[in-house]
């Protein structure tokens, strides 16, 4: 958020501020990505004061960026945020002090289940939620003493599933530790499986 | 560069402090430079990252090509649990190479509370801690910074010390060290080269003897070195190198914000003030050089805050124009200025009306003292008319808090000085709700924080002792008992922190001994509550045959040799001897621009502080 707003301050073009007692810069990410978590498709919204080709815009505030972060693509909003409904992850981890096929067996005995119940904090306090209606999970592929598995996960205001919270039902389930855990988010789609803008 | 596997990273809370990348951070070949220099700050990155002088030094060490600076900061609890555990060693953030595999390891040492970070840094990358088991030219160790005024306490690890302002040294002993590395010269003659670049201190070319009493007999250097050394000054400030650019961190910092020096030293002389007599003689920037920095640094930062730094920002004689100059294009800009440390007697209404233009910041003020006759023995110079005057400007300005520095402890101090804190502030408080013109509808608070004097050494009270930690305790209470209203909130310092500080600031050279014991005990990030671990402090004291209420609470006669006596920092014993009796009788010194009292600096200067 704050690297991003930098960027565009540095960039000099005329975006929409906030009134009041403390204006700043307004920047509105779709889907905030967790602490830790490489992303290939995030979305943010502000507002431009000055016309400007989205060729240029892109290009502009992807050039002020820090090092390690680019600008796929600019334009207008053509869905709104609360349309968000699913975002796909590339997720590895490691299993340690576990051979594989102990991991895997494990693994397959947690999500293979009927109902996957698994205790969710929230700032509003913590409940249980079913994680199988709001998730879809690839096999799991080994290599290196690593797992690595693709997952579609709930995203969005109705509901939305932290990829450790898979983590979270597999050790609890389970009792085998997952460690050395790595998330990249591919893609964000809305309910009809098209890919959110 | 991955020496330090990704994994470790986020196992840590803020892997942002470690993980590099910022905007504007230096990248550059190892083999294309000739000397890697690591900066070292002896405490958190968040600590680390707002400081200015490290700003400036790392961009100015990278203008040379041949040069590539990097930044290392004490590793949180976290981290370093996971390096030790995981064998791997302590850091830096641009390469990730160990601090072991740099030429020159540089630490500025900010405040006496750092110490054992300095040896825990060290240490987690293997590098021996004491200077004389380094044997090589590599690692060599330097130090500089304000405690560089008495670098005596850290004389047993630090190899060089820059006392002074760094800006021309730094690059000298640098330079030096390229020539000792090209032409493979041993440590031991790279420093006793070094030691005849002015402003610099090599503690292994100097002996001190001891009286049976524990006092200084004297110093004596080897090999031609000065005694005693001259601290370094920048002649012409508006002409010294200043970046282009900051570093901007990912996460938030202390100080997250653009920052310009405005000038350096201060006039007024408050008698406990060390920075006060460190950074003599005063001089400023001009608007116009300080204007073109200003406009560099949020170009290239995307900051949106602007900070005027200095000792005392409304004491720099063209503040005004200054802000007429900058106020145009940040308030275009959504740029707010912020303007820390305001003295209370000559804060006007139209620089509130400038500083708030953008967004409002706090409003801190230095009171220090709640009695008159206390003020004027810490020659402060401030009167409660010019308390209240400020605070009722503040509260009509549309201001509901306020917060005011105290301290407590200060030489000749009767409870009813310490009484005089509760007083004042219930002072301000009336006043708010005197006011018709007050923020309707709205209480007022009252922020005091009450420090624990610490003697420091070049001050006029550096022959005082410190009020023992009991005594400071009592009169903590005796405020608390004092109080009886929720619109005045009361905050104050650690009184055993403040004891060992106390210690350190006025140390000798003995006293390494004490800091090594504690960092082995678990001693370290000492400036964090939650890590200061006293009763290991008193520990390291006693299995060292120290006394610590020797260097703390004793009171030192005029004639006593001082262990930072080997410094010169240009402003003579004299004055500060004449300084110290005025302050008994509660006289009070005019400022700088008003009258000169013959401090010395002028020669250092080489000339009138003013014309």
């Amino acid at each position: 958020m704050r690297a991003f707003q930098r960027a565009l301050k540095r960039t000099k073009i005329g975006v929409w501020y906030t009134e009041g007692f403390h204006p700043h810069l307004y920047l509105n990410f779709a889907l905030p990505l967790s602490l830790g978590y490489e992303s290939l498709c995030e979305c943010v919204d502000f507002r431009l004061l000055e016309d400007i080709p989205f060729e240029e815009l892109a290009a502009r505030v992807g050039a002020a960026l820090p090092a390690g972060f680019g600008v796929v693509s600019a334009g207008a909003p053509v869905m709104k945020v609360s349309e968000i409904h699913r975002a796909d992850y590339e997720i590895a981890f490691s299993c340690p002090g576990h051979g594989e096929e102990e991991a895997r067996a494990a693994w397959k005995g947690c999500f293979d289940r009927p109902e996957i119940p698994v205790l969710k904090k929230t700032k509003r306090g913590e409940r249980v939620v079913d994680l199988r209606p709001e998730i879809e999970i690839s096999a799991l592929s080994y290599e290196d003493g690593r797992f690595r598995f693709r997952a579609r996960l709930a995203a969005g205001c109705n509901e939305t599933v932290n990829p450790a919270l898979l983590f979270d039902a597999f050790s609890e389930f389970s009792g085998l530790p997952a460690d050395d855990i790595s998330v990249t988010r591919t893609a964000v789609y809305r309910e009809n499986g098209e890919i959110f803008r | 560069m991955a020496a330090i596997p990704e994994k470790i990273f986020r196992t840590v809370e803020k892997p942002a402090r470690y993980t590099g990348g910022e905007l504007n951070s230096v990248v550059k070949k190892k083999e294309d430079v000739k000397v890697r220099f690591a900066f070292c700050f002896p405490d958190l990155y968040e600590v680390g990252m707002s400081h200015l002088g490290m700003k400036i030094l790392y961009s100015l060490l990278n203008k040379d090509e041949e040069v590539w600076c990097e930044r290392v900061f004490a590793p949180d609890v976290d981290l370093e649990k996971q390096l030790r555990e995981n064998g791997l060693p302590l850091f830096a953030i641009e390469s990730r190479d160990s601090l072991a595999d740099f030429d020159m390891i540089g630490f500025t040492l900010q405040y006496e509370l750092c110490y054992t970070g300095v040896l825990n840094m060290l240490d987690l990358a293997g590098v021996p801690v004491r200077r004389e088991d380094r044997k090589g030219l590599k690692n060599l160790v330097v130090a500089g910074g304000p405690c560089a005024c008495n670098p005596e306490p850290m004389a047993d690890f630090i190899d060089l010390f820059m006392p002074g302002e760094g800006e021309e040294v730094l690059p000298e002993i640098v330079a030096l060290y390229k020539k000792a590395k090209d032409e493979a010269w041993t440590k031991e003659a790279y420093l006793a080269r070094a030691a005849r670049i002015p402003g610099v201190y090599i503690p292994s070319l100097y002996e001190v003897e001891y009286n049976e009493d524990g006092t200084i007999r004297g110093f004596s250097a080897k090999e031609g070195a000065p005694m005693p050394v001259k601290k370094r000054i920048i002649k012409d400030l508006d002409k010294v190198f200043f970046p282009e650019n900051f570093v901007v961190p990912f996460i938030d910092i202390v100080h997250d914000r653009s920052m310009l020096e405005i000038m350096r030293g201060c006039v007024r002389g408050c008698r406990f003030c060390q920075a006060g007599f460190l950074y003599r003689p005063v001089r400023e920037k001009t608007p116009e050089t300080l204007c073109r920095n200003a406009r560099g640094l949020c170009d290239s930062t995307g900051y949106e805050e602007l900070s005027l730094t200095s000792l005392s920002t409304s004491d720099y004689s063209k503040l005004e124009p200054l802000l007429d100059d900058l106020l145009p294009w940040t308030e275009k800009e959504y740029v707010n200025i912020a303007v820390p440390s305001l003295r209370i007697d000559n804060f006007s209404e139209s620089m509130l009306e400038k500083i708030t233009k953008v967004r409002k910041s706090g409003l801190t003020f230095a009171a220090e003292a709640g009695t008159q006759r206390m003020r004027d023995v810490i020659n402060k110079n401030v009167t409660e008319e010019d308390i209240l005057g400020t605070c009722r400007r503040a509260f009509e300005g549309g201001y509901t808090s306020v917060k005011l520095y105290f301290m407590i402890g200060l030489p000749t101090e009767t409870d009813e000085d310490v009484l005089g804190v509760i007083d004042t502030a219930q002072k301000v408080v009336d006043l708010y709700y005197s006011l018709k013109d007050r923020p309707k509808g709205k209480a007022v608070q009252v922020t005091c924080s009450v420090a624990s004097f610490v003697p420091k050494p070049f001050t006029p009270f550096e022959f005082e002792p410190q009020d023992t930690m009991e005594e400071l305790q009592r009169k903590q209470q005796l405020m608390l008992h004092r109080l009886h209203t929720h619109k005045i909130s009361l905050d104050w310092h650690n009184a055993r922190t403040s004891f060992i500080e106390a210690v350190f600031a006025r140390g000798d050279r003995r006293l390494g001994k004490a800091v090594e014991w504690a960092w082995r005990h678990g001693c370290n990030l000492d400036g964090w509550d939650e890590h200061f671990k006293f009763d290991v402090w008193l520990r390291a004291f006693a299995e060292n045959g120290l006394d610590p209420a020797f260097y703390a609470n004793r009171r030192r006669p005029f004639d006593e040799t001082l262990p930072w006596e080997l410094m010169d920092y240009g402003v003579s014993k004299e004055f500060f001897i004449r300084e110290n009796e005025k302050a008994r009788s509660a006289a009070t010194t005019p400022n700088c621009r008003q009258n000169c009292s013959g401090c010395g600096i002028a020669a250092l200067k080489g000339g009138p502080c003013f014309e």
